[in-house]
């Protein structure tokens, strides 16, 4: 595979996800385009000279995190991600009713989710939203992989409790 | 499990972050307990909806087409980056200058005739050919006589191609040199020196034949770069000027008296030589002062020797200059790179290569760089040196692609090019038991695995023990059985039995693959067997952590005692699947392995594992840089392979960096046999490092071969060279390495054949010592028929493995040639060697 391949396979495999992550955390598309083609280019520029990258996917999230907070703090704005209210889910569910309730219960999670801390939303976007073990997350955002647990841990439970006492279900 | 404990778990499970034993632990608890059932579902139901929740609006996001198409240009980009780390912007246009330089100097070799025609003859001719040497001496001699940085020598021996590039970076080497006058601490001491040197400079251009008024002074700026001003001055009147331009000045001066034609490109190129020359000189002429000269010096001399005042001044100077220097000069002028594989021939060093060439009867070029990795070698060489040279470069490559030729018989090398022989110690009898099973199935086994070396060091050979030191070498020759033209040498060393520290505690790490492909067969029932049989011999000071590599890394038990239930608990979790992710179980286990490190225990990392594994070339290289790491910490290791389709080269590799061996089970008999009657050989050593070197005497013996080693082998240089890694001997072990011979006619019983040399680190006190053994004509028995058992059981085996080995080449002998001869030992000497019928067994099936 020529170098240019594998750059177009890396950039195929990947960029969807990070411009979703990226886009989260900047709440803008186009610069969450910048962030992430930075990225790349970063990418490019530390195999080119030889830099070991173990695990690119991490890598690339990590880059876009840290470039994105850059990005952020030189706007003043406070850095961390935030859940969008998720818009019509009624299409992924055949029965109505249940598609109402999902909905409602989703407002309800978006609430809570938003509610949580910064990191710990970070941490449940990219377990829940792009599946990334716990030591790609403790790589990520510079966390041990035993704390990315814990605070997954806690996150979780108190999504449950939030919505176990709005809802009982 | 208790309740409390589970909720943590539960998060992780659903992550998909528990260890096998773990998820056991915590299925088993959940199907015990409701409550716990219920909250791990509750929890299960928003884990699944919030992760819906949040890949819901997940569309198919992709960069812009802008954004994409600049990544690719950046990419693009990037062989220009890659040039700027080494090449800092401050050179790039000095590197210009340096070829415009170059492009003058040409110039003026073909332009100056020309000018000059007008004038006399004489003086024409011999400026002109001063110039043509002065061009090649910059071009040539810039890289001895500056001494640039190591990194662009080797750069332009590896590859002539680039010589263009690298003659013209030397230049802006000498450039930078002149460059420094402008700025720096560093840029005024030189400055300072040059005005010294340049004293004492004009003090012998005023005293030269050619001395006149001098010319009028220069700016320090670089030399093309000021042409226009240049070519002002060259036919200007002559005016006094201070001494510290003399330098410049002599030559300009020189310039002025030769031609009265205005010139610019030939001044401005020679004045750029002068400036190059002068900076040269500097050196030179300082260590002159001290009336010392060097090789390296003499050859500055013969640069800046090129300046026609030089010459001249040379003549009426007080420190005259070697007379032949001015005879050598028209002769200095080939620098030219060879390939050739520096370590086969023990080229390490220069002082070998010198040596070499001087047993060649070839003088020895003052100007060496080699470069034993890319295996080049480059010399500055005056012409007639140099075709010596490359004559002796010529044998050594067909000799190079001789050895490489295994058709009609295995290539012997010469003595007389290479008479030593160095390798490392190699225990491992791996090769050996994967080919048996291999044979046993009846599948012929891969040539490329096969280590004649492991063949022949998985026999017992009996040698005697040492009485009072740590090895005893035992050396016996006789006529080879199946080409009795020529003699079999062994050498037997054998390691001496441990007496009371192989007690010392132990500190076990145990990495267990636990990868899919160990589901296959009995490997996982063999490697836990291996694991139990390892527990009984563990002492209650003993220490044992595990670690399984199966999908991710776990630490089941982290540096405990022996106890019953540690390790039936751990066994039960253990299952194989997944991909093995050895890499990070490799540096899990070392890592353990760090952390628990006791001092003056045997500190052990064992791998049990069938070998396949994925590993990316970066990932490799990362593994075997931390083993060696840990070696010199003092963690070595020992790999039991299992199965034998796995990355066998790989395993080799990590056992012999980690000081450790690396042993093939393929049985519950092999497994018991490595604990039970190896287990002091291979978890006990007595000493590190181990290396043999043979020295052949070149008048008896006409060439000679090795037989195995391939891997092992080791340079000259590195034999005395106690930070090159080698292989280890435990307790009790032995090694054998074979070596066929072929004698000089006439050779007389009182004459040595050869010597051996031992060298190793004794593992108590990591002391080096070393040891030689001579063997003489006259011990070499008269036939082979009336060798030791041992000799020809362990020509046997070297034969089965050279024909397995080389199956395309003559002259080896048949497996049913080695089965008759074998069986007649076997029947006499070893009916009761387990081994040795085996073998029969396999030679008779291999046929």
């Amino acid at each position: 595979m020529s170098p240019e391949e594998a750059l177009k396979n890396l950039m195929e495999e990947n960029e969807s996800a990070l411009l979703g992550f990226a886009g989260r955390m900047l709440r803008d598309a186009s610069t969450a385009q910048d962030a992430v083609q930075m990225a790349f280019i970063k990418y490019n520029r530390q195999t080119y000279t030889g830099g070991e990258i173990r695990n690119p996917r991490a890598w690339l999230f990590k880059t876009v995190r840290n470039d994105c907070l850059n990005l952020l703090r030189a706007k003043k704005i406070k850095a961390e991600i935030t859940i969008d209210d998720g818009g019509n889910f009624t299409a992924h569910h055949d029965r109505p009713d249940q598609g109402i309730m999902n909905h409602e219960k989703n407002q309800l999670l978006t609430a809570a989710i938003n509610g949580l801390k910064p990191r710990a939303r970070e941490i449940l976007v990219l377990k829940l939203e792009h599946g990334k073990s716990y030591r790609e997350i403790a790589e990520i955002m510079d966390l041990s992989v035993g704390n990315v647990g814990f605070i997954l841990h806690s996150a979780v439970n108190e999504l449950k409790n939030h919505i176990t006492k709005e809802l009982s279900i | 499990m208790k309740c409390s404990k589970t909720s943590r778990l539960m998060t992780d499970m659903l992550a998909g972050e528990l260890s096998a034993i773990q998820a056991k632990q915590l299925e088993e608890h959940l199907a015990a307990c409701e409550n716990c059932r219920k909250e791990f579902d509750e929890l299960r139901e928003i884990w699944n909806f919030t992760g819906d929740a949040l890949r819901r609006n997940h569309q198919d996001l992709k960069l812009s087409d802008a954004h994409r198409r600049e990544i690719f240009e950046a990419a693009a980009d990037l062989p220009k980056l890659k040039l700027s780390p080494k090449m800092p912007s401050r050179f790039r246009w000095l590197e210009l200058v340096a070829s415009l330089i170059i492009g003058f100097g040409v110039l003026s070799i073909f332009l100056l005739p020309a000018l000059n025609s007008a004038r006399e003859k004489g003086r024409k001719i011999s400026a002109t050919s001063n110039l043509k040497e002065l061009g090649i001496g910059a071009a040539n001699g810039a890289l001895p006589a500056l001494g640039a940085p190591p990194e662009s020598e080797t750069d332009s021996s590896a590859a002539p191609a680039a010589a263009p590039e690298s003659e013209s970076s030397d230049l802006t080497e000498v450039n930078a040199g002149k460059d420094a006058d402008k700025g720096g601490a560093a840029g005024k001491l030189a400055a300072e020196k040059r005005k010294d040197v340049a004293d004492v400079y004009l003090r012998r251009a005023a005293a030269g034949p050619t001395g006149g008024p001098a010319l009028q002074t220069l700016e320090e700026k670089p030399a093309v770069r000021d042409e226009k001003s240049f070519a002002a001055l060259a036919p200007t009147p002559p005016l006094p000027q201070p001494p510290v331009k003399a330098a410049k000045v002599a030559f300009m001066k020189y310039k002025a008296n030769q031609s009265s034609t205005p010139a610019a490109a030939p001044a401005a190129s020679s004045y750029a030589y002068g400036v190059a020359t002068i900076d040269k000189m500097d050196k030179a002429e300082v260590k002159q002062e001290g009336l010392k000269f060097s090789e390296e010096q003499a050859s500055n001399v013969l640069i800046w020797k090129g300046v026609p005042e030089a010459k001249s001044l040379a003549a009426s100077d007080a420190l005259d200059r070697p007379a032949e220097s001015s005879k050598k000069k028209e002769e200095f002028a080939a620098s030219e790179t060879f390939k050739v594989n520096l370590k086969l021939w023990n080229l390490t060093t220069v002082e070998d290569v010198r040596d070499f060439l001087k047993s060649r009867n070839c003088p020895a070029p003052a100007k060496i760089l080699i470069d034993t990795d890319a295996g080049a070698i480059r010399f500055d060489a005056p012409y007639n040196v140099m075709t010596r040279i490359k004559g002796i470069i010529e044998t050594l490559n067909s000799e190079e692609r001789r050895l490489k030729d295994f058709k009609d018989g295995l290539p012997f090398t010469k003595t007389e090019s290479k008479p030593f022989s160095t390798f490392s110690i190699d225990t491992d009898t791996a090769s050996y038991l994967t080919a048996k099973k291999n044979i046993k199935r009846g599948i012929r086994p891969d040539p490329s695995k096969i280590r004649a070396e492991d063949f022949i060091n998985y026999f017992d050979y009996h040698y005697r023990s040492p009485e009072n030191s740590v090895f005893a070498v035992n050396m016996e020759s006789a006529p080879a059985p199946f080409r009795p033209q020529n003699t079999l040498l062994r050498i037997g060393v054998q390691g001496k039995r441990l007496g009371p520290n192989i007690n010392s505690a132990s500190v076990y790490t145990v990495l267990l693959d636990t990868s899919g492909s160990m589901a296959y067969g009995e490997r996982m029932e063999l490697a836990v067997n291996a694991l139990k049989l390892l527990s009984t011999k563990m002492t209650p000071y003993d220490r044992l952590s595990l670690v399984t590599c199966g999908g991710s890394a776990n630490v089941l038990i982290n540096n405990q005692m022996k106890t019953k239930n540690t390790l039936d608990m751990a066994v039960k979790a253990i299952e194989a699947g997944g991909v093995s992710d050895f890499y990070n179980g490799l540096r899990k286990a070392y890592q353990l392995a760090a952390v628990n490190y006791r001092a003056g225990a045997w500190n052990r990392v064992v791998i049990i594992t069938d070998g396949i594994v994925k590993l990316e070339p970066e990932a490799r290289a990362g593994i075997i840089g931390s083993i060696e790491k840990n070696r010199i910490n003092g963690i070595s290791n020992i790999v039991i392979g299992l199965g034998g389709d796995g990355d066998d080269k790989l395993l080799e590799e990590i056992a012999a960096t980690g000081d450790g061996s690396y042993v093939f089970v393929d049985s519950e008999n092999d497994v018991k046999e490595l604990f039970a009657a190896n287990f002091e050989a291979r978890f006990r050593e007595i000493a590190r490092d181990v290396k043999i070197q043979v020295e052949f005497n070149p008048g008896n013996v006409a060439e000679y071969r090795q037989i195995g080693y391939e891997n092992r082998q080791l340079s000259k240089a590195d034999f005395r060279n106690d930070r090159v890694d080698a292989g280890e001997v435990g307790s009790g072990q032995s090694v054998t390495a074979l070596y066929e011979l072929r004698l000089k006619p006439g050779v007389k019983p009182d004459a040595t054949i050869a010597t051996t040399r031992i060298r190793y680190k004794n593992a108590e006190d990591m002391r080096v010592e070393e040891k030689s053994f001579v063997i003489d004509a006259g011990n070499i028995g008269r036939n082979f028929e009336t060798a030791s058992p041992g000799f020809k059981l362990a020509s046997f085996a070297a034969e089965f493995a050279e024909g397995l080995e080389y199956p395309e080449t003559q002259n080896i002998a048949t497996p049913s040639g080695i089965a008759v001869k074998l069986r007649q030992l076997y029947i006499s000497n070893y009916s009761k060697d387990e081994k040795v019928r085996e073998l029969l067994d396999l030679v008779s099936r291999a046929r």
